[in-house]
């Protein structure tokens, strides 16, 4: 196998340096200077390495989500594409309604736009659905174009240096009766990959865009008994498995989940129950990624209103 | 104690790193591979520059001196890790980092801890050949002689103005 030498320089240099090294070395810096001083002159070396900073890796969680508010140069260019893709559910269907690519030296975007349509082919018109469906259009779109803007504007502040990936895709995660929900999965990459969902769903029925509130009884108190609950997952999982850690009962309690935000991500599994979507950083530490909870049924029981869960 | 002096290098070698480390981290990276390793070691290699400082005499020398802490910390490192790999089973986790296709950055794997220095600091970092034969602590013919050799490890074609060329 032969490499071009030019090839392994360009990989070299891609090699992207976390943003959340600077601090460190200020702060081994610092560490060093103290501790020569804490030596009482002559023994300064006597220090013992390798040293650790406390909550050193909750530190760089939040180094790195601090990292993504950032960077990079040209115009992109905008295409749109009609192109269709197969038929989802009955009544509500999904295009690629325009994709968004550019690519510039290191920053690079790929975005996929999607439009809802009802399809208005012989079945009766369904003016409130075709109303939900226009809603979340515009939803749609000004998500989209805050992702977009903000792409746009860390190419222009990185003028040439900056190193991003910015990616969009989108699927139906829900289409029953009831509910039809689209996720979108958004993904930033730049010294480490954060990843971040949205979900937006129409109640078939209703004809109307929900959110997580109108799927219980209205003045109900839904969060608390699924805030519990998700407590009570992340310590289970974390006391079966080492290797998982949720900002529960942490060191650092101003980490800890406390409660769900009011515009929780969710969607409803294939067996009607619902689960709850946190984004990287939200509830866990990075390397955790997108986390979900399966809420039992039961949990909610008496508050969900009819037809949504199972 | 600290003489005017000493203090004096170890600003100095505080400012080399904050201007260099992040060539300090893609040198370590190429050792270890992975964002947490080669971070923690720039982090020492920073606290082993500033208390030892004072060991520099010439501030002509910092720069290849950091390189050699660096080179040497990762090689801890990876030293370390062989050590540990007993009791440290790999985790899964949920989601995988996302590395940039570093295949061709494996094609340094062919070659030594010594060689991979070289063609490192020669060809990416365009280094001198003197400059590297200090952090390395080789005569040039040594350098020059590794860096032969490296390349025909890496069945890469160069003419001979190419590897002697000096920027």
């Amino acid at each position: 196998m032969n490499h071009d030498l030019n090839q392994i320089k360009q990989d070299y240099q891609n090699i992207s340096v976390p943003e959340a090294l600077k601090p460190k070395v200020t702060d081994a810096i610092a560490k060093a200077k103290a501790d020569m001083a804490n030596a009482d002159g002559g023994n300064s070396r006597k220090t013992a390495l390798p040293f650790h900073f406390p909550f050193a890796k909750t530190a760089w969680a939040a180094a790195a989500a601090l990292a993504l508010i950032i960077l990079a140069n040209s115009s992109p260019s905008i295409s749109y594409a009609m192109e269709q893709i197969p038929v989802i559910g009955a009544m509500i269907k999904v295009v690629t309604f325009r994709e968004y690519e550019h690519q510039d030296n290191q920053m690079e975007a790929s975005l996929k736009i999607p439009e809802v349509q009802i399809p208005q082919d012989g079945t009766e018109g369904n003016e409130a659905l075709e109303n939900a469906a226009q809603e979340l259009n515009g939803t749609i779109k000004a998500y989209t174009d805050e992702i977009i803007a903000a792409y746009e504007a860390d190419v222009k502040a990185a003028g040439g240096e900056g190193t991003q990936a910015v990616g969009l895709d989108y699927e139906v995660v829900t289409d029953n009766d009831r509910l039809f929900s689209l996720r979108f999965r958004q993904t930033i990459t730049m010294a480490g990959a954060a990843q971040s969902e949205k979900i937006y769903h129409i109640d078939k029925q209703a004809g109307k865009m929900v959110t997580l509130e109108d799927l219980f009884q209205e003045g109900a108190d839904y969060k608390t008994p699924i805030s519990e609950n998700i407590k009570q997952q992340m310590k289970e999982q974390m006391a079966q498995d080492d290797a998982l850690t949720y900002y529960v009962d942490s060191e650092v309690p101003e980490w800890d989940f406390k409660e769900l935000p009011d515009q929780a991500n969710f969607y409803v599994n294939e067996s009607g129950k619902l689960v709850i979507v946190f984004d990287e950083y939200q509830v866990a530490p990075g390397y955790m990624g997108i986390v979900t909870f399966e809420i039992p049924t039961e949990a909610v029981a008496g508050i969900v209103k009819e037809g949504y869960l199972k | 104690m600290t003489t005017p002096n000493m203090q004096k290098m170890q600003q100095l070698v505080e400012q080399e790193l904050l201007s260099s480390y992040d060539s300090l981290y893609r040198l370590a990276f190429t050792y270890v591979k992975n964002e947490a390793d080669a971070m923690d070691i720039v982090q020492e290699t920073a606290y082993k520059a500033i208390q030892n400082s004072a060991s520099v005499k010439n501030e002509a020398f910092i720069k290849t001196w950091l390189w050699r802490i660096a080179i040497n910390t990762s090689l801890e490192s990876l030293r370390g890790r062989q050590r540990e790999i007993s009791y440290e089973a790999p985790v899964e986790y949920g989601k995988e980092d996302v590395y940039m296709d570093f295949d061709t950055i494996d094609a340094l794997d062919v070659l030594n801890e010594k060689e991979r220095a070289v063609v490192v600091l020669r060809y990416f970092e365009d280094r001198k050949l003197q400059e590297i034969a200090a952090a390395l602590e080789e005569n040039l013919s040594t350098v020059k002689s590794i860096l032969y050799r490296s390349l025909k490890k890496m069945k890469i074609k160069l003419t001979e103005g190419e590897l002697c060329h000096e920027p």
